[in-house]
Order: structure tokens, then sequence, then C-alpha cells
């Protein structure tokens, strides 16, 4: 699977026990010390452009961004978070900033091969009222952001699910 | 003995004239000092006599109502690649006097798991190859298939099929069970491209190095020079995989590092991708905290249908996901009028979905329901639905250590009127969901944004 993140903590690691990886969901990563920011604008892409530009132009690492009708959401690490605060001020838009957010990722080697994963991770969730700040996924992982206090339910609502 | 796995696409056999320009190529790493193993795919293209698709519609044209049970569907899908070995083995031997062995899957040793048509590999007894070698043979093996090892029904010994670029994992797993020294796809490019040189003309540029992880993204989203299974089986075994052309005397991509061999935050931007045929769906939700019940509904429908989804995303009143295009039919009649019940804080709604709320059914088909659950709320949930998506992704070696891309991208994006419907980052990549009819120009705008056309050691930076 490779290094995901010097950040990342691997919580089930993928096994290899035969000679081609193993098909299905294969390991759960957690990295926290994330901040979930949700900056209103409008959807016109030359106003996104500004809020982008100007994070751009601080130095600060954006990931998990999402574009939703009258805002856009990212992810910054906590570190950042003044400098990012600083920037959105200057920009004079209305932000919402949820702090101590955790990404948990559940891995796959062919994610796109594998039908029913989001729906199995939005089951297990829910069955635990856990509550799902947002979703993004890529080939070899579907990302959940839950609250820092919800990623031990969270994982392990996973780990049974998927049989991990 | 310095064992190099060499495989040849189906253009590589089509013509007398092609095979002999792949012969050559095998006959000259033994000439080397190399004990080539050569891996072949069946011969020609889509629509060809022994293309795969042709051979399976052999059997599909005489009943298309009865389907072909997937265990005969594997046994005629096979022949095409058993055309190929022989007729390499035979160009081999014409053009050198070299002797050679044609081989199944199953004799070469390659054993999976029963998963007819996509089948796993489980184990590579190397001994078949590795006494073909030893007596002096040039093996020829089929790609794409294997023999299952378990009894039981359909038990010991049924011929198996690997699945999409079959033949890439067949000659990166017997690279690899081998402990070759290199393996060698031979394709129809020069080796792995900045981007497709149909969409971006001669800016594209060969690629000479990358990581294995940098291709196996580029593979997933669209890139078609390499299956990411193979590069997936290299990258553990640790097998340096070069790309190129059997007739150039360039030496095409070598893929042999592992991003985390590179020193911390180093970073390139390294391609441009497509995938074309997508559309993308957001179902609305008023009430905000009936959403999770929604979506989770929703997506345990998809998967149930093996429906995959893309770009999942959601916010306050809506969840989102693309899909391919081909789906859609069949995800239009799993929502088109279904309904989904949701108690949430003591609230008691009926969420009814439709793909066309201002229709004449929907109308009629609400109204009968507030006739049949007079004591439920109903409530519309709007499906929207964009028909003509692409996937544009911009390939990047550690993304999330590099600020500012999607600055670059918007900025790109604006520049050119090209709208983005949504983004989605991942450890190697950002892609963008456009329209279809943007996708050319999206690939071409960010091709020349990020100076592609530069060479890759250019762009190889340290934070």
């Amino acid at each position: 699977m490779g290094r995901r993140s010097e950040r990342m903590v691997v919580i089930v690691e993928p096994r290899q026990e035969e000679f081609e990886r193993k098909r299905g969901v294969t390991g759960i990563a957690v990295e926290d010390g994330l901040v979930h920011v949700e900056v209103m604008v409008a959807p016109e892409m030359r106003e996104r452009l500004k809020v982008f530009r100007a994070i751009a132009d601080s130095g600060i690492s954006l990931f998990l961004i999402k574009f939703h009708p009258d805002s856009v959401h990212f992810l910054v690490r906590k570190e950042a978070l003044r400098k990012t605060q600083k920037v959105l001020q200057s920009l004079k838009l209305p932000t919402k900033i949820t702090r101590d957010c955790a990404l948990i990722s559940v891995l796959s080697s062919a994610m796109r091969d594998l039908p029913g994963v989001m729906a199995r991770i939005a089951e297990a969730l829910y069955e635990q009222g856990v509550d799902l700040l947002e979703t993004g996924d890529s080939h070899d992982a579907v990302m959940i952001l839950v609250r820092r206090p919800d990623v031990e339910r969270a994982v392990n609502a996973l780990r049974q699910k998927f049989g991990l | 003995m310095r064992i190099v796995v060499q495989k040849f696409g189906g253009t590589s056999v089509a013509t007398k004239e092609r095979l002999f320009i792949a012969a050559h190529r095998v006959v000259r790493a033994k000439r080397e000092g190399y004990a080539p193993v050569v891996v072949v795919s069946a011969p020609g293209r889509k629509g060809d006599p022994y293309a795969t698709d042709t051979l399976i519609s052999l059997a599909r044209e005489i009943d298309p109502q009865v389907p072909v049970e997937p265990r005969e569907l594997d046994l005629l899908m096979t022949c095409g690649e058993i055309i190929g070995i022989v007729l390499m083995a035979q160009a081999i031997k014409v053009l050198s006097g070299y002797k050679t062995v044609a081989l199944t899957g199953g004799q070469a040793g390659i054993y999976t798991d029963g998963n007819f048509g996509n089948a796993r590999i489980v184990r590579i007894d190397p001994t078949p190859i590795g006494e073909a070698l030893r007596a002096g043979y040039i093996p020829v093996v089929a790609g794409f298939q294997g023999v299952t090892e378990h009894h039981g029904l359909g038990g010991h010994g049924q011929i198996t099929t690997l699945g999409r670029g079959g033949s890439d994992t067949t000659a990166g797993a017997l690279a690899a069970a081998l402990q070759a020294e290199a393996c060698e796809i031979y394709t129809d490019v020069e080796g792995v491209m900045t981007a497709d040189p149909r969409l971006v003309g001669s800016k594209a540029r060969v690629l000479p190095s990358v990581t294995y992880e940098e291709v196996s993204e580029m593979a997933h989203l669209g890139a078609k020079v390499v299956h990411p299974r193979c590069v997936e089986i290299a990258m553990d075994y640790r097998i340096p995989v070069w790309v190129r052309k059997p007739e150039s005397a360039s030496q095409g991509t070598v893929i042999r590092e592992r991003a985390s061999d590179l020193p911390q935050k180093m970073f390139r931007f390294t391609g441009v991708t497509h995938l074309p045929y997508v559309a993308h769906l957001k179902v609305h939700v008023v009430h905000q905290d009936d959403l999770a019940e929604i979506e989770a509904e929703i997506y345990r429908l998809l998967g149930e249908a093996g429906i995959v989804t893309y770009f999942v995303g959601k916010s306050r009143n809506l969840f989102e996901f693309a899909i391919v295009r081909d789906n859609l039919e069949k995800v239009r009649s799993l929502l088109e009028g279904l309904t989904i019940p949701v108690s949430v804080n003591r609230h008691s709604r009926l969420y009814l979905l439709s793909l066309a709320p201002t229709s004449v059914a929907h109308r009629e088909r609400r109204r009968m329901l507030s006739q049949i659950q007079p004591k439920l709320e109903i409530v519309d949930a709007p499906v929207e639905v964009t028909t003509n998506c692409a996937i544009v992704s911009l390939i990047v070696l550690n993304t999330r250590e590099v600020p500012g891309i999607m600055a670059r991208i918007l900025d790109a994006f604006v520049e050119a009127n090209i709208p983005v419907l949504q983004v989605a980052d991942a450890q190697h990549s950002v892609s963008c969901l456009v329209l279809e009819e943007d996708m050319v120009r999206a690939v071409n705008v960010l091709h020349d944004k990020f100076e592609l056309h530069k060479g890759v050691a250019e762009r190889l930076q340290t934070l």
C-alpha cells in the first residue's frame, strides 16, 4: 500500500498472504489533528479562485477539497489554522471551522472494482450514530471525516463491518 | 540466469510484419545474454477475428437472451492468447532458429482462485518455465489466463481469465515469480506520456522515469498504457517495469522507484489524464437531519446493483456522486420514484426521489402517496443529473505536500472559461469533474499551466 502520509497512523495494516494482493477492503488508517473549514462563497469560479489563491499565497496545504453550491470545504492541519483564519478574515467571507477532526481512510488496492463500499461505510457509521462530516474517495481509499471523539467508535464499527 | 519478461499487446501480434518486429525484440534480448520469457495477448484490436470481444460474441450470438456460463466464457476467451503464443513462438523460431515453447497460463504454472472472468493469482509455480529456460527454450506464455488448483465444483485445473489488463498482470506476475531483472511492456506508444497525444498533440512528452505510485494513479485515472494490477505486483516485488514501443530505438519509460524511496518532500507535476463518459448526480434533501439515512439507503441500493461511485461528497442539504455513464439507466431505474421512510427525532417522513421532479408522473406518484399515507409527510428529494461529464486529473507526486495546486488549477480553468463541477484530491492526484465538451481543452489547459512539456527531471522539486 506504500506510505500514505507521515501523519497517518495505520490501524489495520493490509497484509499480503498470497501472491497477489487481496481484493476488498484490506486496511484502515487514521490521521488526526485536522480542521474542517467551510467558506461561504458564491458558486462563480472567479470568486472561488480568490479563496484558493489567497490560501496558496500563504503557503498553506489543503486537502479533501469539495465544492458545494454555496461554499467550498477543505481540511487544513491544525498547525495551519491560525494562518488560515487570518487569510479568510482578510477575504471577509463567512466561515465555519470544526476543530479536532480526524480523517479515516478505508483502504483497498482497487476501490473502483468494489461496489458497495460506500454503502457499508455509511451503514456502519449510521448504526453507531457517528456523524460523517465529509467524504472523499480515490482508487485506493474511501476517506471519511469525523470528529476526533468519534474515531474509536467509527474504527470499531468499520472493522466489524469489513471483518478486519 | 538474467531473466527478462517481455509482454507484447494485441497489435504487436496482429500482422506478420508486426509479429516479426516483436520477435526481433525477443531475439535481441537473447543475443544480449538475457533469458527472455515472452507474454502475448490475443492478436488484434477490438473487433478483429481473434480479439476477446469477438470470441465472446460468438457464444452470445447463439441466443442473446441466454447468458453464457462464466466458466465457458473463460474457456472461450483464452483462445485468442493461445493463437497469439503459437504465432509468436513460430515467428521467433523462424527469425532466429532459437528453440521456443508455447505455454498456456496453466502450463506456465499460474494458479488462480475460481473467480471466472476476474480471477486473482494465488500462486505461481516457477518450475515449468525454469525447466524450459534451463533447456535453452524461449517460453512464450499466454497472457490473461491461469488455472484453478482447488477441488470441488468446477474442480481442479479449470481455466480462468484474469480480467481487464490481464496480459500485463501475467507479465508482472511472472517477472515477480521468476525474480526477473525487468518486465518490459511493449505497446503502441513510446512510453508513459504526460498526456494522451491524441488530445495534446506534439506537446505530450515521454516520461523517462516515474514511480510506481504515479503510474498507478495515471492508470486508474484513465491512462491506458499499463494496467495498474501489473504495476501493483511489480511494486510489491520490486521489479522494474519498462514501457516502450517494439520498433522504437528510444528507451521508453522505466518504473522502478517507490514514492517513499524518494527524499522527503519531493514533488513533481507528472501528467494529465482524462476519463470521459461520466454522469454526476446530486440528491437534494430538505431536512439536514434526514440526510445520513437517505444517503446510506441510496448507497446500499447502488452497491447491491454493482454500481461503483466516484467523487462522493456531501454538504448540508445534498449528497453527490459520479458514476460511469453506462450505468446511468440502471441508476435512473433504481432512483426514479424511490420512496425512503425516515424517522429521526420523532419526525416521520417519506422521501420521494425523482430525476424529473416537475414531471406529470412524479406529481401523480406524489398525489397517490399522499392518499395512501395521509399521516406521513411526503417530501420531495429531487435528483439533479448532469449526463455528459468527464474527469480530468492532474497527476502530482505527493500532492499533499504542495500548497497552491488548487489555486493554479482554478486559475487555468477560469482563464479558459471551463466550469469545474467538483474536485477530488488524492495522495498523488487532483481530479476535476468537467463537462465532457470541455474535456480536451481542460487537458490542454492543465498540460500548459503545469509546463508538462518540460523534462520530467526539471519538474522534480523540493519544498
